[in-house]
């Protein structure tokens, strides 16, 4: 009988994730799908995991394309001819986590995905590009709350300050999220270019990063959810609201 | 990159066919996973080298065109040609 339930995928470093998934394998959970765990979800650290799976062997392929969103059903799922190819090979779609394609196979057999630098570093080229453009969006993003700041920094209004810095606080985790994901991304294509094609690597299971991403993901909602809640609290209590 | 244009000479094939003739031919020496293998098709697609012909069900299937053709006779000259300059090279 197959038990379903929801872990945490503890680390946003995609160049280690594909070995923590396999080690987690080996102990008899499987991954079976993102849940909020997709790139762009609002719980990106948690997947579905199963107890009873085949799965042994995991690889994450590069999306090529960039759309997506808040929501789930926005992100790209991979064309049916890539599918039928990764399936004909061996390889069966999972799922989408951190702008990559899960795909795993019961086969050990089964061909690499890459099996040339070139086409590896091509498609990991796209993700490194993808997250640069990321990066400079939320950088400027927090420039122009910086901006804001310093132009309310002469105000007592606590409506118009509190605001300002939650986004600017918001912004600045998030910058923090996306600068980490561009580093390990480009870390893997530095890998790729010396002919590591991510068959396996170590990781890492360090308490302070798994804390430390969840830390990083949920707080920047937490901020804007008590931003909100301060700011309601502080209408209703004051002369602010017309009451007849 | 040469021997998918060279499982399309003989006629069209889908993806997992031609990576099954690629592994029959080389016998193996010439590795071709299928990351490798879509990104290739897309860049012949890109080039103009190669054409979708059919989709059945999930399956596509691709073809030569004649640009492809053309650069398939192109590299296999250029082949030859290293070969037969290794083969005549005095001190080898």
């Amino acid at each position: 009988m197959k038990t379903k339930c929801m872990r945490y995928v503890h680390l946003y470093d995609t160049a280690q994730l594909q070995a923590w998934l396999e080690d987690q394998a080996a102990r008899g959970w499987y991954l079976e799908d993102a849940g909020g765990g997709n790139t762009y979800g609002i719980l990106p650290c948690f997947a579905y995991f199963i107890r009873g799976g085949e799965a042994a062997r995991y690889r994450l392929i590069p999306m090529r394309t960039e759309g997506g969103g808040i929501l789930r059903a926005n992100i790209p799922e991979p064309d049916q001819g890539m599918q039928e190819l990764y399936k004909g090979l061996g390889w069966q779609y999972l799922c989408n986590l951190r702008g990559y394609y899960v795909f795993s196979s019961a086969d050990s057999a089964a061909p690499e995905p890459f099996t040339d630098a070139d086409t590896a570093c091509e498609a990991l080229e796209s993700v490194v590009r993808m997250t640069r453009r990321w990066l400079y969006s939320y950088l400027f993003s927090v420039a122009l709350f910086v901006y804001a700041a310093g132009l309310s920094a002469g105000r007592t209004d606590f409506l118009f300050q509190w605001p300002i810095w939650s986004w600017l606080l918001f912004y600045l985790l998030f910058t923090v999220l996306v600068l980490r994901r561009y580093w390990t991304a480009k870390q893997r294509l530095d890998l790729a270019r010396q002919g590591d094609l991510g068959e396996r690597s170590g990781y890492r299971d360090a308490w302070y990063l798994r804390w430390g991403d969840l830390l990083l993901s949920v707080m920047p909602w937490l901020i804007l959810l008590g931003a909100f809640a301060v700011a309601w609290a502080e209408l209703i209590g004051s002369h602010h609201i017309y009451r007849p | 990159m040469f021997y998918v244009l060279m499982a399309l000479t003989g006629g069209e094939k889908c993806g997992t066919e031609i990576s099954a003739y690629i592994e029959e031919k080389a016998a193996g020496a010439v590795p071709m996973g299928p990351g490798t293998l879509y990104t290739i098709l897309g860049r012949f697609l890109e080039g103009g080298l190669i054409q979708e012909t059919y989709t059945a069900g999930r399956r596509k299937g691709y073809a030569l065109t004649e640009q492809g053709r053309a650069a398939y006779g192109r590299e296999l000259a250029r082949l030859r040609r290293c070969v037969h300059d290794a083969e005549t090279e005095p001190h080898r």
